[in-house]
């Protein structure tokens, strides 16, 4: 079968779906964890996130790899690179989805971005990227400008579903149900999400044609 | 003036690879279905933005 421009895919043909961390998201995204549990212990809050990142991923249908760097600062050092690169050639992927590349405005966000297209190179994978959203409401700041779309209407319950295995974020399920609808929006259909192809293969043609 | 139409798919379609060669040797793998790898920096990066991209890939929801 054959994707507008040209290009096969499978239609939940059973891929192989990988999930790989970076952090635990223990300084940057917990916020109401503290608030919650004074005087709650890092380690802990590295554990509930982890046993949250999981439980989502199984709702997916992902399997996932945390790696548990810190987080905030999320310093990349040579190890790190080599191990992110290592994950990637043992799983060989056709597609990585990663942060977009210019998020600036949230630095893990950028580093984990620069560190997968690096990693991607080390490892000699797939450089077939798609950068997802941004941080909530930055898409505009950052110029992240969807090229492409997915339709997620009829698995938009199920992700809904996985958004709530992550108790300390409940703002994710409004804010992205918002978001979803939005590029749904911009590309004609009730929920939607965008990327940014980094690497797409362009077309060879013999003439241009309309 | 018609609108463009951006690109919207069912699933993502397989687009460029550039692989060569790498320090780093896979440790093996037999099966040739697609693989999709979502590298997230925090817990929910990976569901919020492509949770139903991913939803749609995965073999759960080819098995219903």
């Amino acid at each position: 079968m054959l994707a507008s421009g040209g290009y096969p895919y499978q239609t939940g043909a059973g891929c192989n779906v990988r999930v790989i961390w970076l952090t635990c998201g223990e300084t940057d995204e917990s916020a109401l964890l503290y608030k919650k549990r004074p005087g709650i212990s890092i380690e802990e809050v590295r554990r509930v996130r982890e046993k949250e990142a999981f439980a989502a991923a199984k709702v997916v249908g992902a399997e996932g790899r945390m790696l548990g760097f810190s987080d905030h600062p999320l310093n990349m050092t040579p190890d790190r690179m080599e191990k992110l690169a290592q994950e990637m050639a043992d799983f060989k992927p056709d597609i990585i989805l990663t942060h977009f590349k210019d998020e600036l405005t949230y630095p893990t966000h950028w580093r984990t971005a620069q560190s997968v297209i690096h990693a991607a190179q080390l490892a000699g994978v797939s450089w077939d990227i798609r950068f997802f959203e941004p941080n909530i409401g930055t898409a505009s700041r950052v110029g992240f400008v969807p090229d492409e779309y997915v339709d997620t209407t009829d698995v938009f319950e199920q992700k809904v579903s996985a958004l709530k295995e992550l108790e300390t974020q409940p703002d994710l399920v409004p804010h992205y149900t918002i978001c979803n609808s939005w590029r749904g929006l911009e590309c004609g259909r009730p929920y939607a999400e965008a990327f940014v192809r980094w690497a797409r293969k362009p077309p060879v043609v013999d003439e241009l044609s309309r | 003036m018609k609108r463009r139409d951006f690109m919207v798919t069912a699933s993502l379609a397989l687009g460029a690879s550039a692989r060569g060669a790498s320090a780093f040797e896979p440790s093996g793998q037999a099966d040739t279905k697609p693989r999709i790898l979502a590298v997230s920096a925090h817990p929910a990066d990976f569901c919020s933005r492509a949770g139903g991209t991913l939803i749609k890939q995965a073999p759960a929801a080819t098995c219903g």
